[in-house]
């Protein structure tokens, strides 16, 4: 079906039957199991914004294949203003969500595909191209989810692909057949999986000779044969059960639902393979997809920083302390940080540049300084966060205390703040904030996108050390 | 009259409500159609900020009318009689 609407979106992944493990046992409708309920929520205002008038400048796009007007993560795209775009289109969509909307892995996976297949024809005279493009076509058209499946489990970090105990650590080809591959393996901590439709399945890193089989990238819906996903656990998501004050955010999810895939010899048809085997273009996809991917973070995390900033002025004006001077000059940091994190994906945008498919592609260096600047900006704005909440929001009574007849009395006397807000909005802000600035939220900015060291190689490769060098010396008049 | 909003990545007020506003005043006076539409020759712009986006993309000039709304700081009533009386290119 074609998906517009929210409950488009909703009845398109009802009416797909996935094996999904919450806890140990089978979800029977992922559609009103309460643990995802927060994650559909998120990934439907994808859908919704594009729908109003007053949005869908960002949120939609004309698509380069066909000409018809599209949803923005299903582009390919086409200039700078496009790149700067998605970025205005997440921090955008994180003031509806406060978390993470998972649809930008699947878009990043699209566009890194778009550039590298392209290059891979060129130079293998391969049809890969071709077929992605006809795939392209069928996802602007229904607009269906996609998730961008790179992270392999990896084992033992020391070995290659080909090298482990263990095959199967690493997604791989285990037959090739005249009609298509069988794939087995697993890609682990998959944002989005649980309320999506399909998976890119993409090598994770830079394969060698003897790891053909490891390079492998294929479309493969997730009521396929053979796949199963294990929901992961997050901090206090069974809050979201209750639906009441001490989830701190109900609606939303915290970060993305994210999800351990296996492919237990799952078949894949050609013509939703786009590489097996060419290693030699391994490295450039796994490098296109991960600046594609960082260079979102100050958008999304721009936004969300915005509701945390916005959340902690609140808890200090509850509390009588927003006239502080040390607190206004904390909440200034704050957002000195997050318009600073913000800046890096709008400047990385600018500089983006048209690759040989046609397609634009953010600058790498600026893109990975950018997502280096989130592993650190993310926790100073959370720590400053917690500075002006105070130690209650880590020892507040519960929902129910506030409601019980026995003791509520006493939570609404003692944890009230100041006159004219009630004791109930002091807690519903105060619980916003822990929920946004600790446990799973906090490891997501440090490794989702990529860990900071993975950015801090891209540092060596890219900063032109020895151009700085040569700028050094020139200046200090060094001949030799 | 057509009316087009930039995207909202980060508006400073709340622009959907001041459009509101702007229409209530309008009353019949005034016919609003999309963007999408055709069979307009005037523009009502509404940008969250000063960057005012649309413009990087668009090309405005081929409208006989353009008011650009980048804040909520002028009254609905005013905007409503520029809107009505004004034949000036691309007011901003």
């Amino acid at each position: 079906m074609k998906i517009r609407t929210k409950a488009d979106y909703v009845k398109s992944l009802k009416d797909q039957e996935v094996v999904i493990y919450y806890k140990g046992e089978l979800v029977e409708d992922r559609t009103t199991f309460p643990a995802f309920v927060p994650h559909i929520n998120s990934a439907a205002k994808t859908y919704e914004l594009a729908l109003l008038p007053e949005n869908e400048d960002l949120l939609t796009a004309t698509s380069n294949v066909t000409g018809k007007k599209i949803n923005r993560f299903t582009h390919i795209h086409q200039s700078v203003d496009d790149l700067i775009k998605k970025v205005q289109m997440l921090r955008l969509i994180a003031h509806e969500t406060a978390s993470c909307f998972q649809r930008c892995v699947g878009f990043d996976a699209l566009n890194s595909l778009y550039m590298t297949t392209y290059e891979i024809d060129e130079k293998h005279k391969t049809k890969y191209f071709e077929r992605f493009l006809e795939y392209l076509k069928k996802i602007q058209d229904e607009n269906f989810m996609l998730v961008g499946g790179m992270t392999d489990p990896k084992g033992d970090r020391s070995k290659r692909p080909s090298q482990q105990a263990d095959p199967d650590l690493f997604t791989r080809v285990v037959e090739k057949r005249k009609d298509g591959v069988v794939v087995r393996g697993a890609k682990a901590h998959q944002t989005g999986a649980v309320n999506s439709h399909e998976i890119m399945i993409m090598p994770t890193q830079a394969m060698g000779e003897g790891d053909e089989a490891y390079a492998i990238v294929a479309a493969i819906p997730l009521d396929a044969k053979g796949v199963t996903l294990i929901f992961g656990r997050q901090t206090n998501e069974e809050r979201k059960f209750e639906c009441g004050i001490d989830a701190g955010n109900c609606e939303f999810g915290m970060v993305g639902g994210e999800a351990l895939v296996v492919f237990e010899d799952v078949f894949v048809p050609w013509e939703r393979v786009f590489m097996c085997g060419e290693i030699d273009f391994t490295g450039m996809l796994v490098e296109r997809f991960a600046t594609l991917h960082r260079q979102n973070y100050g958008g999304c995390k721009g936004g969300v920083s915005d509701i945390v900033i916005g959340a902690s002025a609140l808890a200090a004006q509850y509390q009588g302390t927003l006239d502080a001077s040390h607190i206004k000059d904390k909440l200034v940091e704050m957002l000195h940080l997050a318009e600073t994190v913000y800046s890096g994906s709008v400047a990385c945008s600018a500089m983006g540049s048209k690759t040989k498919s046609g397609a634009y592609y953010p600058d790498p260096l600026l893109a990975n300084c950018t997502k280096h600047n989130i592993t650190r900006f993310i926790y100073d704005i959370s720590r400053l966060a917690h500075d002006i909440g105070g130690g209650i929001m880590a020892t507040l009574p519960f929902d129910k205390d506030l409601r019980s007849p026995v003791v509520g009395k006493y939570v609404k006397k003692y944890m009230k703040g100041v006159e004219g807000v009630s004791t109930e909005s002091r807690m519903k802000i105060l619980r916003l904030l822990e929920n946004m600035t600790g446990g799973t939220a906090l490891v997501e900015s440090m490794h989702g996108a990529g860990s900071p060291q993975s950015q801090r190689i891209m540092y060596q490769r890219l900063g032109k050390l020895g151009q700085k060098m040569k700028m050094a010396k020139k200046i200090a008049k060094i001949d030799e | 009259m057509a009316l087009k909003y930039c995207g909202g990545c980060n508006p400073g007020f709340d622009r959907v409500a001041y459009v509101e506003k702007i229409k209530s005043a309008a009353g019949p006076n005034i016919e609003w159609v999309t963007f999408d539409e055709e069979g307009f020759d005037a523009v009502l712009l509404v940008t969250g900020c000063d960057t005012a986006c649309p413009r990087r993309t668009i090309d405005f000039s081929e409208y006989k009318q353009t008011l650009l709304i980048r804040d909520d700081k002028a009254s609905p009533e005013d905007l409503v009689k520029i809107l009505l009386e004004s034949e000036a290119t691309n007011e901003d």
